[in-house]
Order: C-alpha cells, then structure tokens, then sequence
C-alpha cells in the first residue's frame, strides 16, 4: 500500500513538474556563453516582481512599471544626476516668442529591428498619444508637433508651460512608426512588436506570473554599449535574504537591514524623500471648514513622534508646504506648525471650543466627534494620530478599511478625516497641481480650490525662468501651509542596496516624472 | 447521479451570477483602485476614456449579458490590471497553483492517512500520544510562521534550497533539468503547505480510524488470522477513509486561495497572489475568471470525491439512490 502510494504520489508530481516545465518556462537555458567579464547577468530584485509587460500602453501605471519600460524605450531628452541630458534628440532649443522646442535629433538611431529611426518617428508618436492618450503623459497643452527635416522636429505648445521637459519631453516613449501605425488597441498590443524601442536594452523574455524581466543589451545603442550583456528583474520574497545569498545584485531593502548589509559589504544609498504620507482633511465640512481649526489640528499633531514611532526614525516630518525638504523645490521660509498642545487648545478656545477634563465642547455644550479612516498599511500611524487628536479632547473613531474604500470616501467627500499618500512630491513641481486644486486624482488631492493657490499654482507652471519659478513654488507652499487643506504627515526614507557591480545614482527630480529609484538606464551605459 | 449532475450544473449557474454581483458590491471602483496613487495625469476625460475602454460606463444589465455571451464563446475578457486577456492571465499561473496544490494535497493526504492508521492502531502506547501531541503542536503554528522557519532554517542558512521563485533565472537547457529546477524550487513551498494540512487529515483520520477498529468485523479478521497489517490497510482503512477523502475534496478551493502566504513568503508564482491582486485592484473580470476556475475545480474535486467515497463504500451509493428517491 505504503510502496503504491508513494510511486503515485511520485509519478504526479513528475507529470505535473513536466507540465509546468513545457508549457510555462521561458527562461533561458543560461546566461549568454560569452567570455567577456560584463556577461557575468546583473539580478535586480524586488518583491512585486510584475509590473506589467514593458510596452508603453501596458506597463503598470506606476514608476518601476514605466521604469522597466524605459530600458526598452527612449524619449527625446532623459535626465541624469545633474539634470537633462540628449538622447533621441542630441541638442534642442526653445523659441520664447513662439513658445516651440525644436528638436535636433540623432541620425545615427536605430530600432532594435534594424530600421532607421527618424523624425517621422517623433511626429507619429505625438500623433498616435492624441488618438490612444497614454496616462503618463498629458499631451493637450501641445499645439502643433511639426517637421523640419529628417532629422528635426519642432513642438509648439498653447502656453508657456515650465514643466514641458520633464513631464513630457523626458516622459513620452517615443514609438517606432512601422510597427505601432496599425495598432488599434494600444494596451492589448504584446509580444515582441509591441517591445520594439531604440532603448540600450531589448526584452528577451517576460514572465507575469513569475514576475521576471530579461533584457539582452542593444550592441548598437547611440550613447555606447550597454555594460552588462544580461540584465534581469525579479520577483523576490525577501529582498535582505536574496541579497545575502547571492541571488541578486541589487534590491530596496527595509530600514532595519541597513547596518547588516552594511556590514557584510552592501553599498546602502537613499535618495531624496519624494513620496508623502498625508492627512486629508474635509474642508467642506464645519467644523474642518475653518482654517483655524484645520491649524489647531496641524498643532495637536507630533510629527517627530509619528517618524519616531511609526517609521523607527526612518523618515522625514512632514512639511505643512507638502514639497519634501531635501528638494531643491523646497520652501525654506515656511516654518512647521511644530507640536504645540496648549497654542492648539487655545485657538480653538478663541473658535468658541471649551476644554475641560479631556474634552473638547462646542458652543451646545457637546463634545466634537470625528472619525479617521485609513487602510491597513497605515493602521499604525493612525492609531498615533487618532491618540494625538484625542488628547485634544475630541472623540475620534479611527477606522480602517480597504485602500480602495478608503480613496472611494475622500473621492466623494464622505470622510472627516483620512490617511492617504503619494509619491512626486519632489519631482517637478508641476505635479503640485494634481495633489492642492482641480478635481483631477480626488483621493490624493486635498482640491481646495482657493484663488490665490490656484493662481499661484499657475505663475509656477508659466514662469519659464527658474529663479522666478522658484519663487512661484515657494508662494504655492506657503499658501497651502497657511490654509491647510492637509496636512503633509512624514516622508519615508527608502533604502537601496547593492553589490557596487554597477555605479547607480538618483536622478535629478527623479526618473521620468519623478520615480525616485536608482535605476536610471544611463548608469549602465558606458557613454562615448 | 444525473440529478447530482444536475445539481452540480445549478450550482454551477447561480455562482455566475454571484461572481457577477459579489466583486461590484464591493465599495470602491476599478480605476480609483488601479491607477490609486500612480504617476499619471488622471484628468476627466483619461478617466472616461478608460470607463469606456474596460466598458464600465454602460449599465450594470447590459455588462452582464456581455460577460454572459463573453462566457459563452469562452472568452473570459481584459484584465484592466495586468492588461492581458484573462484566460492567459489564469493559464500561466494555473499550472504552479496546481503543482503547488497537487503536490502538498496528495502528499499531506498520504501522509495524513498513514500517520493516522498507524496512531490509531498504537491507541494510547508512546508513539500515539507522541503523534498526538505533534499534530496538536503543529497545527498550532500559523502556516505564515510554518514558511518564515523553512525558508529560514533550510534556505537561507541550510542553503539547501533556493529562497524564492518557480525556477531559477538559468534553469537549463533540457526538459529534465528544467524539470529538476522546477521540483528544487518547490521543495519549500510545499513541504510548508503540507506541514501546514498534515495535523488536520492525521487527526481527522485517527479519529474515523479508531472508530472502525471497534467494529466486531476487526475482531473477525483477527480471529481468522489475517495478517494485521492486512487489516489495517485493507479492511479498516476503506471503511474510515471516506469521511477524509470529503474532508479533501472540500478543501480545494480553500487551498487554491489559502496558499496566498506561501505565495508571498516564496515569492511563488500561483492564482492565490493573482486573486489577491485582481480583488485589491477591482479588476473584475479577473476576479470573474478567478471565482470562476475555483468554482469548476471546487466542483470537480467534490463531484471526484463523491465518487471516490461511492467507491469506497459502496453503501453510499445505496444511501444516494435512496436519498434522491
């Protein structure tokens, strides 16, 4: 009996090993049988793993999605440590009085097919992103996208618009003409077509389910060969583990592996705090609605307590102006609300608020009732604030529900209070916008339609000098720190570590929009 | 048994329609839920060209004639999260849920069964209450903890076993080292499944079993002097297994879900995580295509099960005729 069951269990498993093995693998056999010392695959982990197929229309709308896409696919300028450089366009300039970038492309690009790359290519792509608008990129402030030559293109824009190189000429992938002119459905074209990029990278396999990328580099790309033949992104369980092991070359790591990796030789970096956890708050609502309530809030609220407890130090506190201090966009002149119990009482106090034994009471004599809600990611830190509001005597229910759930509230205003975040706080400041006015991302965005912000919101996005930009930002800042329409909470610090193979540095205002992650593609070139 | 098809095919119909209804009930909606906190221009007109894209502007009747005649040409239709037709979204993770399954079904099935009887049999001597106080304590271990210790102990300090994936980057050339790697890279995952279902089929199993041993026809084959091993495997054991063999078939679709944290902990490829993802991100028909496959399997399993216990013990089947008049 004993001897039956185990061939059978042995036979089943067999069957279905090779199963899987026929039908679902495609792996390589083994890295590349080359001799050179860059053939040696470079393993970038991390926990998702899928991020969706590299294509333009179908990489997962977030940054590692657009970041694996970027390998394959190149835009007309890209950026690196110290700001834009050239890449399909070596050289560009701008015309004030027209309002129009013109556009010096290379003439030695080719696609990963072998066909020549060209400007038809450039006006192609900004003509397909009006048909089949790609959510990365808002393209409707472009006027006219115009030809000059083979190799020159100009793009004329309705207004001055500051951001235009970072969100858009930093930002579209530029597709090949001869392989995307047919494509009705842009997010269900795949396979090996829909990869087709100039990019220092082609796909070689893709495995959803396994959460596995595999690019082979293009020995032609126009910046210099890439310097790792193999380079592969995978899924791992535990990033700290995978890097111990050997399994792979690079990973973000958590917090408290920092020093452990340290020591055993990992080079730890940490970049700028771009991603911003916040609290939003329902300015519609009384008794929210009054600014200086909104402050006595702000006051009630120890921040450093919340990184100290929540984060284990790991962080920044929130600035009230929502741009994180370490970027360059940063408001210096505002000052932090700082925690300030009693000035919070007392102000409240002026509104017509008495507090007594622990209680806050309005005017009838009742005690103020709020409700917090936030999703399980964040049950800790609003268990913090919840305590740290209550200690203001109000009676706040901290509830915790589903993330979708949580934005659905914000989105149609059904919430007192809540814990959202998101990142691009430290990108370009154009992005400002979407997280302050306007009805565009509800659930990021504290839409507190207040002239004088959207106004100032505006300066920023039309001042194309950048001293006077940054002036512009700077009044943006203040004004949302004044009103407090939220109330930016903390800025996580994310680590990164690796083996030095590859020498990764953070890109100025992040990669593409603002992806704040070392993996920019010009740290594996060797540019000539 | 064609009225227990027919129930099995009415079961079939009214789990459409839930698997229909369930994932809308849920508060929230899909492009709040996919492009959340994404690096993306979410004006008003992206948001309704993408409600008209995934067909979420027309009404709710109209989506479900659309799923229904979808269905019927068996086409289970766009994910909106992994932005790939459903069906090969399910067919690339199905293969690894039912290796993962299979595997740690039948093996904790075995196991779970011998350890049984043999416990049974040994009612109160040393090994008995030893096993006894194993199965308890293994069935105490949350199956998360269960993961963390193997991958700890035999992957990352043993080193005997890789630490996550189906397979490794290079698995190599032949079908049979493919093979190899796939089984290497499985060891893990399912000896933690199976650890984690074993304590519940041995005690389940020892139970039934000592209640068979009592029956006066143990006492018969003793006295005839049939071997004693031949009376534990071939006569006690057909009568305590059909209790055990329902108990599997039932618990199908909990396992092909449930292994979520094995998933997770051995960065394993599997429907668990995949569902996990479609319900967080309100991808419907994913959800649709995933409720969908676990219903046929969970139907399948126990329509196999049935028959198995009708096997077994072939008063069933008179119990069933009966039964269904």
């Amino acid at each position: 009996m004993i001897r039956r069951a185990a061939f059978f269990l042995a036979l089943f498993v067999l069957l279905l090993s090779v199963l899987v093995a026929c039908t679902n693998d495609p792996s390589p056999g083994s890295p590349q049988e080359d001799s050179a010392a860059n053939a040696e695959p470079y393993i970038i982990g991390d926990r998702q793993g899928d991020w969706g197929y590299p294509s333009p229309y179908s990489a997962y709308p977030r940054g590692p999605g657009y970041l694996r896409m970027y390998y394959i696919f190149d835009t007309l300028i890209w950026k690196d440590d110290s700001g834009f450089v050239g890449a399909l366009a070596e050289e560009y300039n701008f015309d004030p009085e027209n309002l129009s970038y013109t556009f010096n492309l290379r003439e030695d690009v080719t696609w990963h097919d072998g066909t020549a790359f060209s400007a038809d290519d450039v006006i192609f792509t900004f003509n397909y992103l009006r048909e089949h608008p790609m959510p990365v990129a808002d393209i409707s402030i472009i006027e006219e996208v115009s030809k000059l030559d083979q190799y020159t293109v100009k793009i004329t824009l309705e207004r001055p618009y500051a951001a235009f190189l970072n969100n858009l000429a930093g930002v579209v992938p530029v597709l090949p003409e001869h392989t995307w002119s047919g494509v009705e459905q842009p997010e269900e074209f795949a396979g090996p077509e829909a990869v087709i990029g100039t990019g220092p990278y082609r796909l070689k396999n893709y495995s959803r389910e396994q959460g596995r990328y595999h690019y082979q580099a293009f020995p032609d790309y126009y910046l210099g060969t890439p310097l790792v033949d193999e380079l592969l992104m995978i899924k791992v369980g535990d990033p700290q583990m995978a890097l111990q092991s050997g399994d792979v070359d690079f990973a973000q790591i958590e917090p408290e592996a920092v020093e452990i990796l340290e020591q055993k030789g990992f080079l730890v970096e940490s970049g700028t705090h771009d991603w911003c956890l916040k609290l939003m708050i329902n300015h519609r609502e009384e008794p929210l609605s009054k600014v200086e309530f909104r402050r006595s809030l702000a006051l009630a609220i120890d921040l450093d307590e919340l990184v100290a407890r929540a984060l284990r130090g790991h962080g920044l506190p929130g600035s009230p102006g929502l741009v994180s201090p370490d970027s360059r966009w940063y408001c210096r002149e505002i000052a932090p609300y700082g925690f300030n119990h009693r000035e919070a009482v007392e102000k409240l106090e002026t509104m017509g608020y008495s507090f007594s034994d622990g209680i806050l009471k309005d005017e009838a004599g009742e005690q103020l009732s709020l409700e917090l809600i936030t999703h399980a990611d964040f049950a800790r830190e609003a268990e913090i604030v919840g305590r740290q509001l209550s200690e203001l005597g109000i009676d706040l229910n901290v509830r915790s529900m589903e993330r979708s759930v949580v934005d659905s509230y914000i989105r149609n205003w059904d919430f007192d209070l809540a814990i959202s975040g998101h990142g691009a706080v430290g990108g370009d400041p154009e992005t400002l916008q979407r997280f302050m006015v306007g009805e565009a991302s509800p659930h990021l965005n504290a839409r507190y339609q207040d002239e004088k912000l959207i106004e100032a919101l505006k300066h920023q996005s039309r001042a194309l000098d950048e001293d006077e930009r940054g002036k512009a930002v700077c009044e943006v800042q203040r004004l949302h720190a004044e009103a407090v329409p939220a109330y930016p909470l903390y800025y996580p610090t994310w680590y990164y570590a690796h083996n030095e193979r590859v020498e990764w540095f953070f890109t100025k205002d992040g990669i593409g929009t603002g992806t704040p992650i070392p993996l920019n593609k010009l740290a594996l070139v060797e540019q000539e | 048994m064609k009225k227990r098809l027919g129930d099995y095919l009415l079961a079939l119909v009214i789990i459409l329609a839930l698997n229909f209804i369930l994932p809308r009930l849920m508060p929230g909606e899909p492009i709040t839920a996919i492009y959340g906190d994404a690096l993306v221009e979410m004006t008003a007109e992206m948001e309704a060209y993408l409600l008209e894209r995934y067909g979420l502007d027309r009404p709710l009747g109209e989506q479900f004639m659309v799923y229904l005649g979808n269905l019927a040409r068996g086409d289970l239709g766009y994910s909106f999260y992994f932005r790939a037709p459903v069906s090969e979204v399910l067919a690339n993770a199905l293969p690894w849920t039912l290796l993962l399954v299979g595997t740690s079904l039948v093996t904790a099935a075995v196991l779970g069964i011998i350890w049984g009887v043999e416990s049974g049999w040994r009612r109160g001597q040393k090994f008995d209450r030893l096993s006894l106080s194993a199965a308890l304590f293994l069935n105490g271990i949350p199956g998360f903890v269960l993961a963390i210790l193997l991958l700890l102990a035999l992957g990352f300090y043993g080193q005997w076993f890789p630490l996550s994936g189906g397979t490794s980057p290079f698995p190599g050339h032949s079908a049979m080292a493919r093979a190899v790697d796939i089984l290497w890279h499985l060891f893990l995952p399912a000896l933690t499944l199976t650890l984690a279902q074993l304590p519940r089929n041995f005690l389940l199993m020892r139970s039934t079993f000592l209640g068979v041993i009592k029956e006066p026809y143990v006492l018969t084959a003793r006295s005839k002097g049939i071997k004693e091993r031949m009376i534990r495997y071939r006569h006690c054991l057909r009568s305590a297994l059909p209790p055990v063999v329902t108990r599997l078939g039932m618990s199908i679709g909990l396992l092909f879900t449930g292994v979520l944290f094995v998933e997770v902990v051995f960065a394993y490829p599997g429907l668990g995580h995949l569902f996990y993802l479609a319900l967080q991100h309100h991808d419907y028909p994913t959800v649709h295509g995933c409720l969908l496959l676990i219903t046929v399997c969970v139907l399948v399993f126990n329509l196999l099960a049935d028959l198995i216990s009708i096997k077994l013990d072939p008063r069933l089947k008179e119990d069933a005729h009966q039964l269904l008049g």
